[in-house]
């Protein structure tokens, strides 16, 4: 049985023509999402007026940027095994802090470090309590989402933070580049950086190794502590980047602001294919999944339904996919 | 592993920290707070906190089976809208309206509950998107507004009348968590429930049907957070869409205070209704010193983690 099983597998290899080899095969393999983001952009590009314009697509393209570059965050350590869901507070955390100093008049490259740091501390304080206390990632990401939220309802009293009037500061989330809106620019950048590190780093492969077993792990000789550590430091920090760019691209911060992004950010990585069990998942297809949300959203906006009723979309989604994941997973 | 007849700090700290917490509270706010200290005050904490009360005996049996609920903030909210809905329409008899709640409780704790043990959903992502879920569809039902079915019979009941001076809301409460307290410490399904969240996988061995257990924690999860939302009408006297918004936080805070493990196999009805009411005398105590609100934010937050910390157990 095994030895024929074999002797088949080296037959498929070398025949030409093969689809079960063919490059297209492999990445609808790897990247199951991408079926039905293409087929709901052919139904969309058919059926809804006005979403293959070039604006609407750049509309888009700016508005998942920021979804995805803190998705990426998130997938770190979802692959890990964790959650993040303090995501959403980090970001309204930096978004005020970057509100305020631009409106101080701070230089874009002392703010921009700064904001960095902040989100980073953030992730670190996640960290420490995860690995050195021992307690749930949800539990210590809730409770600090909880403390988040209630220190920018402290520092704004309830009330936004409007009207920076930066221009160097707004081309951030507003600009084009050769055409392209900037948030796009970065998220490239960013996205190609991440995704270098994680197939090409022994850091990865320890993010991919305590994901699949964090015991094992530990008994081969990998610093589980230190690398969770740095996980939710470049999750907080991813969430500060796109922190900095919304509040540029709104140009206004709500105390509300990032309140259940953690839930679109937890549905895109799911839907890009990652298992919440750990040692699963990628940057490319969290973007694919993402982009899907985007898609999702900007549809039910050209459609004139009520953005509740994405909500229940979207949750539906999210059960589905990880339903799916499981069962896909169980089955390998 | 304990060890018995040996007196060990540490863990008489973390067996009786919350009544630590509880005297301590107490004391300080006696002190520096004027008017804490009186018998109408500690009703008003009781009323003040029956929501949360109630709702925490359902993540109570969440959580000792092994998973999370945080959805049971929006089911209650839910409840409430269509109590005043149906209030509003007229035409609909008690019973037959006390059926349809207990109709929807069954379902939407089936669908949670297979949604985890059959499709292998964690907990924690399945009520997440029901909350949204319930949330975004109530917004589309009512359009963001409120439902004022004006101050009928059971607003009256339940929010104004009192039996052996005590609020009815209370005595609410107190039904609920007898109830509670049979279920879990003298029958088999409280036993189960404990079992699982000790650990399933020895759990199916032993021929315990755990799958099925789940699903059942999950219906008496949405059963009592229905319960809640008839509260939650009485107390509001209109149906609020927006209602209860993180009281789920409030839920998990105050059956980590009460000593339940989160990660399942551990937790007590007792305890976990003083846990309720230490948050409720803590957030109470501060109104009285004056601490601006969002501070409560901060506080539960802190609590969580505190209370997480207690109790964390290394491997």
């Amino acid at each position: 049985m095994q030895k024929g099983n074999t002797q088949k597998k080296q037959r498929m290899k070398y025949s030409l023509l093969n689809w079960k080899e063919s490059c297209l095969f492999r990445l609808f393999r790897n990247s199951q999402i991408l079926i039905p983001l293409l087929f709901i952009l052919c139904f969309a590009s058919f059926f809804v007026p006005h979403f293959m314009v070039k604006d609407n697509i750049l509309n888009i393209l700016r508005q998942i940027s920021v979804l995805s570059l803190i998705s990426i965050g998130s997938t770190l350590v979802i692959i890990t095994g964790g959650i993040d869901l303090s995501v959403g507070s980090v970001m309204a955390l930096v978004a005020v802090y970057t509100a305020t100093a631009v409106k101080a008049g701070t230089s874009f490259w002392i703010i921009f470090p700064v904001a960095i740091l902040f989100g980073m501390l953030i992730g670190m304080v996640n960290g420490i309590l995860i690995m050195n206390f021992t307690i749930p990632p949800f539990i210590v990401t809730l409770a600090v989402m909880t403390i988040g939220r209630g220190l920018v309802l402290l520092r704004t009293g309830g009330s936004n933070i409007t009207e920076l009037g930066n221009k160097a500061f707004l081309f951030l989330g507003r600009g084009f580049l050769l055409g392209i809106p900037f948030p796009i620019i970065i998220l490239f950048v960013f996205y190609l950086f991440w995704s270098i590190v994680l197939n090409n780093t022994r850091f990865a492969r320890e993010v991919y190794a305590i994901g699949n077993n964090e015991e094992a792990s530990k008994v081969a000789g990998i610093a589980v502590r230190r690398v969770i550590l740095y996980v939710y430091m470049i999750a907080g920090m991813m969430a500060s980047v796109g922190a900095v760019i919304d509040t540029s691209r709104m140009n206004t911060v709500t105390a509300m602001y990032g309140n259940g992004i953690e839930f679109d950010c937890v549905t895109a990585v799911v839907l890009g294919g990652a298992s919440l069990d750990g040692g699963s998942g990628r940057v490319m297809n969290t973007l694919y999944g993402a982009a899907l949300l985007g898609i999702i959203n900007n549809l039910f906006n050209l459609l004139g339904v009520s953005t509740y009723w994405g909500q229940i979309v979207k949750g539906l989604i999210l059960i589905l996919a990880v339903m799916t994941n499981t069962t896909l997973k169980r089955r390998d | 592993m304990k060890i018995q007849g040996k007196f060990n700090t540490i863990s008489f700290v973390k067996t009786y920290s919350l009544y630590f917490v509880l005297g301590a509270l107490i004391i300080f706010f006696s002190i520096f707070a004027q008017g804490f200290l009186t018998w109408c005050n500690f009703i008003n904490i009781l009323k003040r906190t029956t929501i949360t009360a109630i709702l925490s005996l359902g993540t109570l049996f969440v959580i000792i089976s092994g998973g999370i609920d945080i959805s049971n903030g929006a089911i209650a909210t839910l409840s409430s809208v269509i109590i005043a809905t149906a209030l509003l329409n007229g035409g609909i008899t008690w019973p037959i309206l006390i059926l349809a709640l207990v109709v929807l409780a069954l379902l939407i704790g089936l669908f949670s509950g297979s949604a985890v043990a059959l499709g292998n959903v964690p907990p924690i992502i399945t009520t997440l998107a029901l909350a949204s879920m319930i949330r975004g569809g109530m917004m589309v039902y009512t359009g963001g507004f409120t439902i004022d079915a004006g101050r009928g019979v059971l607003i009256r009941f339940l929010n104004r009348a009192s039996f052996l001076g005590i609020p009815n809301m209370i005595w609410v409460v107190l039904i609920m968590y007898f109830i509670g307290y049979v279920l879990l410490t003298k029958t088999k399904f409280g036993r189960y429930v404990y079992a699982i969240g000790g650990d399933s996988e020895i759990c199916e061995h032993a021929g315990i049907p755990v799958k099925k257990v789940r699903i059942l924690v999950f219906i008496f999860a949405s059963m009592v957070a229905f319960v809640a939302g008839i509260l939650l009408y009485a107390r509001l006297g209109v149906g609020q869409p927006t209602a209860l918004i993180n009281i789920e936080l409030d839920c998990i805070a105050a059956v980590v205070l009460g000593g339940a493990s989160l990660s399942g196999g551990r937790g007590s009805i007792i305890n976990t209704f003083l846990g309720v009411v230490t948050l409720g005398l803590l957030i109470n105590g501060m109104n009285y010193l004056n601490v601006v609100t969002y501070w409560q934010y901060v506080v539960q937050g802190c609590v969580i983690l505190f209370a997480a910390l207690v109790h964390s157990q290394r491997k």
